[in-house]
């Protein structure tokens, strides 16, 4: 751009900070070192003439500050996840983010309840800055409910294992990349199980059907082009809102889904049957087979809107008052609304939230 | 690509100071980076020295919002035949500077009712 002015006369102060720009991620420095250089150097030329010496050492003290300040901020946004908050540079994400076609807005919320001693939950939002990963991958939400004694454990396992085996796989396509991601994420927590434990025994969970103490289910959504990829294992659940209508994209592998499904039993009943919490799949059991994620592809369109949940908010928030809070409300206000009627039923288990509006950029 | 851009501006308050000085140096004109943050240094008598880092992190947040837009390569008479990138505010951007002046002018009188600043104020001020 304009180097060749910068070239005829630079100062050894000029070219020192152009070697600290590149600590600077590379998009940003593609973008913004030319700039970030003329800056230095008008602002170097007016203090020493201005001040001298004394000047430009309190430059230097001022820049360094900046320059370390703000290359752990830039390289930490190229790869951080979105979260709701208002325009900030300390670290939060802003509202706003392009996964190209659309601009997303997300907000994320957990909350450990009324009535438990720790937050079993976790999650995470990722939408990527770089426009090829974006591009290539697509953003990812991911809530999982622990299970056990260390539940919380199980479940930040398995968040952290889907996302980065998923990014990190360049060459499957995205159903297959989230289902290798989630079989990994389980592997991880058996052997995690399998080693944490004295003589590597599982204790028996009493809320379980199966033996297990080092578990989570799972949901992981990948949003891409116009496409939704949703990956479940458990009753943790993805809804989509779209035109007006809430629909519950995931199927519960609970045992009173199946009963509903076979007609045996009314949702109504379903929410207060005393088995209501009895899943037949979650990650991190000993056999295998039973953690096999089912895997749903839907079109997404601006105006839609993806919720993610634990089982902590739809059991004890109807479908209709979720619809009815995220279609009134910006993903902000709507987790905290959600959170804040789980909690005003009883808060029986902890609550999780993550809510993503779909829209086109500005 | 927006042509009215109708968000709410409030949705993006409180501003970080870095941004609103921003805001507040682009409101009367155009501005290359350099010269923003020389106002800023200004404006703050010197309290509040932004650095490249912050400026350029800060601006590429703003553009991304909708606050700014970018004017590229204009070449400034002043640095001779030198181009470089000039911000302008947008009207969505001048909505939010607005909002957030109004938020800090209200959190003000507060202040001044509370006799901590000097002002107005229904017991009759300092």
């Amino acid at each position: 751009m304009s180097q060749s002015h910068l070239h005829q006369t630079r100062p050894l102060s000029v070219r020192f900070y152009q070697l600290l720009l590149r600590a600077y991620p590379r998009a940003f420095r593609e973008e913004y070192a030319t700039e970030m250089l003329l800056a230095f150097r008008d602002a170097h030329r007016e203090v020493s003439r201005e001040r001298g010496t004394v000047g430009v050492l309190s430059l230097w003290a001022d820049f360094l500050y900046d320059f370390v300040k703000t290359v752990c901020i830039e390289h930490a946004r190229s790869w951080t996840a979105r979260d709701g908050h208002a325009l900030a540079l300390s670290g939060k994400e802003e509202p706003l983010a392009v996964t190209l076609p659309f601009s997303l807005r997300v907000a994320e919320r957990t909350d450990i309840g009324l009535t438990r001693a720790s937050n079993d939950d976790s999650l995470m939002s990722l939408v990527p800055e770089d426009h090829d990963l974006a591009q290539a991958r697509g953003a990812l939400f991911v809530v999982a409910d622990g299970m056990g004694s260390r539940g919380n454990v199980a479940s930040e396992l398995v968040v952290q294992q889907v996302r980065d085996h998923y990014y990190e796989n360049q060459q499957d396509d995205i159903p297959t990349a989230l289902q290798k991601a989630i079989s990994q994420a389980d592997a991880a927590l058996r052997n995690a199980n399998g080693a944490g434990l004295p003589g590597g025994e599982s204790i028996p969970d009493p809320g379980a059907t199966f033996g297990t103490s080092f578990g989570a289910t799972c949901v992981a959504a990948v949003l891409r082009e116009r496409v939704l990829y949703v990956a479940n294992v458990g009753d943790s659940r993805a809804y989509v809102l779209h035109a007006g209508q809430l629909r519950q994209v995931t199927r519960d592998h609970s045992l009173v889904a199946q009963l509903v499904e076979r007609g045996e039993l009314t949702p109504t009943e379903a929410r207060t049957h005393p088995k209501r919490n009895v899943i037949y799949r979650a990650l991190g059991c000993p056999d295998p087979t039973d953690s096999g994620a089912d895997l749903f592809i839907e079109p997404i369109e601006e105006g839609d809107t993806l919720i993610l949940c634990t089982d902590g908010l739809c059991s004890v928030v109807e479908d209709e008052e979720m619809h009815t809070i995220v279609e009134q409300h910006a993903p902000e206000e709507s987790v905290e609304s959600l959170i804040t009627l789980a909690n005003a039923r009883g808060g029986p288990d902890n609550v999780t939230a993550i809510v993503v509006q779909v829209s086109t950029p500005a | 690509m927006a042509n009215e851009d109708a968000r709410s501006p409030e949705a993006l308050l409180p501003l970080t100071p870095a941004v609103f000085h921003i805001l507040l140096a682009l409101a009367d004109g155009e501005k290359h980076g350099y010269a923003i943050m020389r106002e800023v240094g200004t404006q703050t008598a010197g309290t509040i020295r932004m650095g490249p880092g912050t400026l350029y992190g800060s601006i590429q947040r703003m553009l991304k919002d909708g606050l700014i837009v970018e004017l590229r390569e204009h070449a400034d008479p002043a640095h001779g035949d030198e181009r470089r990138r000039y911000y302008r505010l947008t009207g969505f951007g001048q909505r939010v500077l607005h909002a957030e002046a109004q938020r800090l002018e209200k959190l003000v009188h507060i202040a001044q009712n509370k006799r901590i600043l000097p002002g107005l104020g229904p017991i009759g001020g300092a």
